[in-house]
């Protein structure tokens, strides 16, 4: 499966778990999920990380429908068991995506597979590769606030404005950068990694799919 | 066959930068110009490679690329013929990693896929960076940015090559090699542009010479063109017998999982300048961040006899500034009198900072007329003024810069100096200079570190 391909399979799963309201599919997936997590060669300890990740809001999600939902006590309890169960295989369904996708990859590829606009795909790639710029600058900031007699803590104004305005100028920079390395709106460009569909790839998709409804059709609960 | 502008000028809001300009670059020359701090060298580079008005500006008169009109020309062609590195080298690049930058401008201006892996790995070779080619950006250091931006300009084949101040950040050697280097490409037949504040370097490659001052952009004929500096060789003092601020055991630092640092002792001591110099990347910068409380390391680092990690950054930083090498990062405020009376409130010199102390000082460095300016659209060298001015004014008992010097003209280089040495004798302060313009400090230092295979080295002890 090419990164598109996987985007598409998570949206699928995704959808259907959230208009279908059988918890034995939850369970089966979340166990398929993290199967595929362990077959990617992911380790156990960020495994155990999502699990405690997932925790809180499953028990939240699972004690509020468990208490509020309605129905009688076994209706609330399949509710609370269901929504409870979404949460972690949402982020299952997420961590198998991301895990073996970078972002610029998997734009890169909805680029070439869905046939996106180049400068709305650069601009996302640009603002994702900022994420590690902000977090320095924040540093950066309070260090030369401080520096400056001038304490400038992380529930202040100042600190966001300051950074926003790094932020709108970093865009300038980089769009008359990127004018400069030849971007143009609109015009065609070669690609140096292609990022196509692969043939099993759908195969798979729709071999998933298939099973999930199996799944369906035969669970009582 | 030529670039050409005719008439140019470049305005924002009522401000003129330059009006009525003329230039000729043919191929197969190299062309240097030079300008004081703020002159307008950036925005003549900018508008010869075509960004005004599409960035903001007004713009006079045109420009022209063999004969076609350089604005109607659609940016992917334009970079295919004509190149700008920028000053900033942080702020050029889109990409994540160096190979995906390069394939990044080579796709816009629709090189074959097949050619691109070729195209990326000869301009990576001819700047002498191959190994970077998987690196991600956001690790290299200015220096190694900047040598990226070049190989991009290369791989893009543009036969006119327009270069702000590429050697801001480059340490010596690799400055002799990419002068070398751009000469080369003169002679095959490139047209090579350079924005640069030293003359170091130049006199037997250039083909061309221009004084770029109060928007006239003037011709040095041959005869009057400076003679090369030799390099001047002072006798370096020895450590001070003060009492010791900083110490550091065991040193180990670290980026991106490259061992940078590894220091197994060091002293400074109170009172001391201290220059700290070596290769691009080698990592000087993050040294004076670790020092500054903004960098991970393993290993101790004391400050006055307390460990580093344990002091309060506001007490901390009481005690010890930086100038940072990202000038915006300094900054407070919108304005430059705005940023003045922010530190004239807070400075730990206050009897000895008057106001007229302050104005002289800012007249002294140009800056005077530029108070109601916004620090944001100062020149590349007026922020670097600005920076030091401020934190003079704060005078931290311990003053770590990083690069004070880039972007500085001759003249604004020698003014800088002295403030800072003024200062540092009037206020008894630590100074730890890391730069790549080393003569113009050699003759205010106390000590000269050596940043080689990891470790900080005495450059006396290397020279006996």
């Amino acid at each position: 499966m090419n990164a598109s391909q996987r985007l598409y399979l998570s949206l699928l799963i995704s959808l259907e778990v959230a208009l279908t309201q059988s918890f034995t599919l939850n369970v089966v997936l979340y166990v398929f999920f993290i199967g595929l997590l362990l077959f990617q060669g992911i380790r156990i300890q960020r495994i155990l990380r999502y699990l405690f990740i997932a925790l809180l809001p499953t028990l939240a999600t699972f004690w509020s429908f468990y208490l509020y939902s309605v129905g009688n006590l076994s209706e609330r309890l399949h509710t609370a068991y269901m929504m409870g169960s979404r949460v972690g295989l949402f982020i299952f369904v997420g961590a198998w995506l991301t895990n073996v996708v970078s972002p610029s990859v998997l734009l890169k590829s909805l680029e070439e597979n869905l046939k996106l606009s180049a400068t709305f795909i650069y601009g996302m790639l640009a603002a994702l590769n900022f994420i590690p710029r902000f977090k320095q600058t924040f540093r950066s900031i309070q260090a030369a606030s401080y520096m400056r007699g001038q304490a400038v803590h992380w529930y202040q104004p100042t600190l966001y404005f300051k950074a926003l305005i790094h932020a709108i100028r970093w865009s300038e920079m980089l769009a008359m950068a990127m004018t400069s390395h030849g971007f143009q709106e609109g015009a065609t460009r070669t690609r140096y990694r292609s990022y196509p569909y692969q043939k099993f790839g759908f195969v798979w998709i729709a071999l998933i799919m298939c099973s999930t409804f199996i799944v369906l059709y035969l669970s009582q609960y | 066959m030529a670039l050409l502008a005719d008439q140019l000028g470049v305005a924002y809001r009522k401000e003129h930068i330059f009006f009525n300009l003329d230039l000729e670059i043919h191929p197969g020359s190299l062309t240097l110009i030079m300008g004081e701090s703020g002159s307008g060298k950036s925005t003549l580079l900018k508008a010869l490679a075509g960004l005004y008005p599409q960035y903001g500006g007004k713009l006079s008169g045109s420009v022209s690329l063999d004969g076609r009109k350089l604005t109607e020309i659609p940016a992917n062609k334009r970079a295919a013929e004509l190149a700008l590195l920028f000053q900033n080298p942080k702020e050029q690049f889109a990409m994540p990693t160096v190979e995906e930058e390069l394939a990044f401008a080579l796709e816009n201006i629709q090189v074959d896929e097949k050619n691109i892996e070729q195209r990326i790995d000869l301009a990576l070779k001819k700047v002498g960076i191959a190994e970077f080619r998987n690196r991600s950006l956001q690790t290299l250091s200015g220096g190694e940015l900047q040598k990226v931006a070049l190989a991009e300009v290369l791989a893009l084949r543009a036969q006119y090559i327009l270069l702000d101040e590429p050697f801001a950040s480059v340490d010596q050697q690799s400055r002799k090699d990419l002068q070398e280097l751009l000469y080369e490409l003169s002679k095959e037949g490139y047209a090579v542009v350079v924005a640069d504040h030293e003359w170091a370097g130049y006199a037997d490659k250039m083909s061309d010479f221009y004084r770029f001052d109060d928007g006239q952009l003037n011709q040095v004929a041959q005869d009057n063109w400076p003679a090369e500096v030799k390099p001047i060789d002072y006798p370096l003092s020895k450590p001070k017998n003060s009492h010791t601020i900083f110490t550091a055991e065991f040193l180990r630092i670290r980026n991106d999982h490259r061992l940078l640092i590894f220091q197994e002792e060091l002293a400074i001591h109170e009172g001391e300048v201290i220059l700290i110099t070596g290769p691009n990347g080698s990592g000087k910068s993050t040294f004076l961040k670790a020092l500054a409380k903004l960098q991970e390391y393993e290993g101790s680092i004391r400050f006055e006899g307390k460990v580093l990690k344990k002091w309060k950054a506001a007490k901390y930083y009481r005690r010890v500034g930086l100038v940072f090498q990202e000038a915006l990062d300094q900054f407070l405020s919108i304005t430059v009198a705005e940023e003045i009376e922010q530190v004239l409130a807070n400075s730990y010199e206050a009897n000895y900072w008057t106001r007229d102390r302050v104005d002289c000082q800012l007249h002294e460095l140009g800056l005077g007329n530029l108070l109601r300016r916004s620090v944001y659209t100062l020149s590349g060298g007026q922020q670097k003024k600005l920076q030091v001015v401020l934190m003079l004014i704060m005078a931290p008992q311990v003053l770590l810069l990083d690069e004070p010097l880039a972007g500085l003209d001759e003249h604004s280089v020698q003014k800088v100096l002295a403030l800072i040495h003024h200062c540092q004798r009037e206020f008894g302060l630590t100074v730890i200079y890391v730069s790549h313009q080393v003569e113009p400090i050699l003759p205010y230092i106390d000590r000269h570190l050596q940043l080689e295979q990891h470790q900080l080295v005495e450059e006396k002890e290397l020279a006996q």
